[in-house]
């Protein structure tokens, strides 16, 4: 895999473009879950995706392999996302899957209306908790909310995390340790 | 071991963090620590709500989306670049050239650099404010970044040496300038209406909406094209997006009309949802006299297929009675 890679890599630095496009499509799936992850939105999803890349595309000739590739494209993700802040007040490209009231909350499901049925009780709930899990993980600092978000829903190990996002264990531990207890207080509601 | 380092190993143990000899030393502690396990507990219990609301991963259409602008974007890099490198290599024979022969070709070469500046440029950079040239010369339909569609041959017999066609030629054209502008206002309200690509006329709105705030009057042929879009969009995301759009808007009599056009035929339920709501924005005395109106929310109270809209059209009929 390795070697494969290293070939891949050295081919990309030469120029050739299918290389290149395979090394994309061995990561891009986790690059564009990560942004989705961060920023909840697919358009920001895509920017993201489109600048890391271009980033890679641009900086390859460079890379010399201190470091493995993929820990070197996250770190670029990581940036990428944590300098993400415009288009943050952008109109929201809102999921055909929701409905909107006027106060531009999701209540309902459009598959659900379209079926002509009710929500379950368990979908609205479900619906309930992520909307507060993704309010809570909004309210954290962006470095925090990061770490949180490659532990907890890309369950990447804290020896990585460090790694991408350029510090040392001990300070994502840390991260994780405040954002956690955070979330916590936020969401006590649903804790019980 | 310090209490402290083991509520920490507490934390450690729900990320999967620990290795076994620590995970056995944290299980020997929970047994004698009530505080620890609570901890314990409610951190599981965190797990399992973040666990629901993981988000799914990207859809393929997303990815697919992603992989097509990347393309694009990375033609457009090397494109910029082979530019850059030709008048490097260009550059780099005038310094190798001796200088008598430096100085006789200088105006050859600085030529050469305009025609490959404009030859191998890939868009043409126009002002907002600049008119507008989408015609291309015949010799330009032979660049690079010149697509070539809908071929027609005339004669397309070759025995005399003469051939004759017409196609579409298209040429990327880049526009930039204040989105007041009423030259990117008529290409953005044109793509709106005739881009065949779904995702274009959504970030189209898109753009529109980034600058539009609350209660603004709209620009006469934006709201034209965004009403266009609401009625007769394919995609059914796009009307959602226009709606939204001219919700953003003042109420007026064309806007109103699109709400109803949409509330009485569009076959998306959540639009229709969506349209009650941007109508019950209206000041209820408002409603109360537009006869029109009534006459819709009371058909949909009656007849539409889905029970949410009926119930939704019958709650905003008692509100207007109330008042």
């Amino acid at each position: 895999m390795h070697q494969e890679e290293n070939l891949l890599i050295k081919e990309a630095q030469n120029g050739s473009m299918p290389a290149f496009e395979t090394l994309v499509a061995r990561y891009d799936r986790q690059v564009l879950a990560i942004a989705q992850q961060y920023r909840h939105s697919r358009e920001d999803a895509k920017d993201i995706y489109q600048e890391v890349f271009l980033r890679v595309y641009r900086g390859l000739k460079n890379f010399e392999g201190n470091s493995a590739f993929s820990t070197w494209l996250f770190r670029i993700t990581v940036n990428v996302c944590l300098s993400y802040k415009e288009r943050k007040k952008r109109f929201q490209y809102a999921s055909i899957d929701e409905c909107f009231d006027s106060e531009g909350q999701p209540e309902m499901r459009l598959a659900d209306m379209i079926e002509g049925g009710n929500a379950a009780d368990q979908n609205l709930m479900d619906d309930e908790i992520k909307r507060n899990v993704n309010g809570a993980l909004e309210s954290l600092p962006p470095k925090q909310k990061m770490a949180f978000t490659l532990k907890h829903l890309q369950d990447m190990k804290i020896s990585e995390i460090a790694k991408v996002m350029n510090c040392g264990e001990g300070t994502v531990k840390k991260y994780l340790f405040t954002a956690s207890r955070k979330m916590r207080d936020k969401l006590k509601d649903f804790i019980g | 071991m310090e209490h402290e380092k083991l509520k920490e190993w507490v934390q450690l143990s729900v990320m999967n963090e620990l290795t076994e000899e620590e995970s056995l030393e944290l299980k020997n502690h929970l047994e004698s620590c009530p505080e620890c396990s609570a901890e314990l507990e409610e951190l599981k219990h965190l797990s399992g709500i973040l666990e629901k609301a993981r988000l799914e991963e990207p859809d393929e259409k997303t990815l697919r989306e992603a992989r097509r602008d990347l393309k694009t974007a990375l033609r457009m890099e090397r494109n910029r670049k082979s530019f850059g490198e030709d008048i490097l290599e260009k550059l780099h024979g005038f310094i190798t050239l001796n200088y008598k022969a430096a100085l006789g070709s200088a105006f050859t070469l600085l030529l050469g650099l305009a025609i490959g500046y404009m030859v191998f440029r890939p868009h043409t950079a126009l002002n907002g404010n600049s008119s507008f040239k989408p015609a291309i010369s015949q010799e330009h339909t032979a660049q690079n970044d010149v697509k070539i569609d809908n071929l027609r041959f005339e004669d397309s017999d070759a025995s005399d040496g003469k051939v004759s066609f017409s196609f579409d030629a298209v040429k990327p054209v880049h526009m930039e300038g204040n989105i007041n502008d009423e030259a990117i206002q008529k290409v953005l309200a044109r793509a709106l209406v005739n881009e065949s690509n779904d995702g274009v006329r959504l970030r189209t709105i898109n753009t529109i909406a980034a600058h539009t705030g609350n209660d603004s009057t709209a620009d006469p042929k934006i709201k034209s094209a965004l009403i266009s879009a609401l009625k007769h969009d394919s995609n059914p995301g796009v009307r959602r997006e226009a709606l939204l759009v001219l919700n953003r808007f003042r109420m007026d009599k064309d806007i109103k009309e699109a709400f109803l056009y949409t509330l009485s035929n569009d076959k998306n339920a959540g639009l229709r949802v969506a349209a009650i709501n941007s109508l019950q924005a209206e000041n209820p005395e408002k409603i109360q006299s537009d006869k029109e109106l009534i006459k819709v929310l009371k058909q949909k109270s009656r007849d539409d297929q889905n029970d949410y809209i009926r119930i939704r059209a019958k709650a905003v009929l008692q509100e207007v009675i109330e008042q």
